[in-house]
């Protein structure tokens, strides 16, 4: 992805830190927490997955680092970009439920 | 005992989750050692059992381990030893060179994977290492097919029986190619020309058999054998 066009399906991991860092700053560990809860026990990202997501979507510049004083706990924050891509990925996925829920209904 | 901060009272999962991040890529740990193992840490007091902890870790670890450049050569390398493993110079260097590229490319992939782009395959660099890459198959794959026709000896099996006081068998002999000799309760299997033979010999000169492409009995009890292109003397 490039750092001028958020475009494009989101895969399930970096959706769900774009969506628990929305209107807040997070650590790693409350990160995976709260994908946790969000996807309802669907989404369990481990260490591993969590900081290889987050160092890509830094690189896309989807995500920054905002506080770096403790190295145990640096806290991350999303960026006008990252929430650019979080709003065109929600509306992607809602058209895509809309149409979903009407070939239901039809079939 | 819990973990504090990693710096004293470390449990013993801890220090093997330390150890075992040692398998990450360096750059990797220079930027989030001191956050994965925090992240240990709170993973481990919040975990109901320390087996469920590990359950957890391990499927992450694994997942990871796969996405790296040397988890992806190791699986290709292994693959491919076990596809070719009557050739293992050959298998090795395919799975070295198809490995690499399986990590290179997954490494593109990765870099891309945030808006499942797959540019990277779709790069000239890209297809041209493809190409190379079936090109040396190619080659070590003809190259095999060509070694059969050699009319030279080849050692593609191991001995199948026990053998003793074999020193003696194969004294003044040459087997010719293709001719089944039999002398003691050893044998090994001996592939010429597109016709497997089994000759009779000695165990107690195994490995000599297990590494050998070719051999060639001279007499005296020697055998002959070429060894990673070098060819050498053993007694059988």
């Amino acid at each position: 992805m490039s750092k001028s066009s958020p475009t494009g399906p989101l895969t399930p991991a970096v959706f769900h830190i774009l969506l628990t860092l929305h209107g807040r700053e997070r650590h790693g560990y409350h990160i995976m927490q709260q994908v946790k809860e969000d996807s309802q026990g669907a989404v369990k990202m481990g260490p591993g997955t969590l900081y290889g997501s987050l160092d890509r979507m830094i690189a896309a510049g989807l995500v920054t680092k905002s506080d770096t004083r403790d190295p145990r706990r640096i806290y991350y924050k999303l960026t006008a970009l990252g929430q650019a891509a979080l709003k065109a990925e929600s509306e992607r996925l809602s058209t895509v439920a809309a149409i979903a829920r009407r070939q239901l209904k039809a079939t | 005992v819990k973990v504090q901060h990693g710096q004293c009272g470390t449990s013993r999962s801890f220090a093997i989750y330390g150890l075992l991040l040692k398998l990450d890529p360096r750059p990797y740990l220079q930027q989030h050692r001191a956050e994965l193992l925090q992240n240990f840490e709170d993973l481990e007091q919040a975990s109901r059992s320390t087996i469920a902890l590990w359950l957890f870790i391990g499927k992450d670890l694994r997942s990871q381990f796969t996405k790296t450049l040397w988890g992806q050569t190791a699986i290709a390398v292994i693959v491919l030893a076990v596809l070719v493993r009557e050739h293992r110079a050959e298998g090795f260097c395919c799975g070295y060179i198809l490995g690499w590229f399986a990590g290179w490319s997954g490494k593109r992939w990765q870099a891309s994977s945030v808006g499942r782009v797959a540019n990277g395959i779709r790069s000239s660099p890209a297809q041209a290492m493809i190409v190379v890459s079936v090109l040396v198959l190619v080659i070590a794959v003809a190259g095999v097919g060509s070694g059969i026709q050699n009319p030279d000896f080849e050692a593609v099996g191991t001995i199948r029986a026990q053998a003793v006081g074999g020193v003696a068998a194969m004294t003044g002999k040459t087997v010719p190619c293709g001719r089944e000799e039999r002398r003691h309760e050893g044998i090994v299997n001996i592939f010429c020309g597109g016709v497997t033979s089994s000759v009779e010999a000695s165990a107690r000169r195994r490995r000599i058999y297990e590494f050998a492409r070719r051999i060639q009995v001279t007499g005296a009890g020697q055998l002959v054998y070429c060894k990673n292109g070098l060819w050498k003397r053993g007694i059988i």
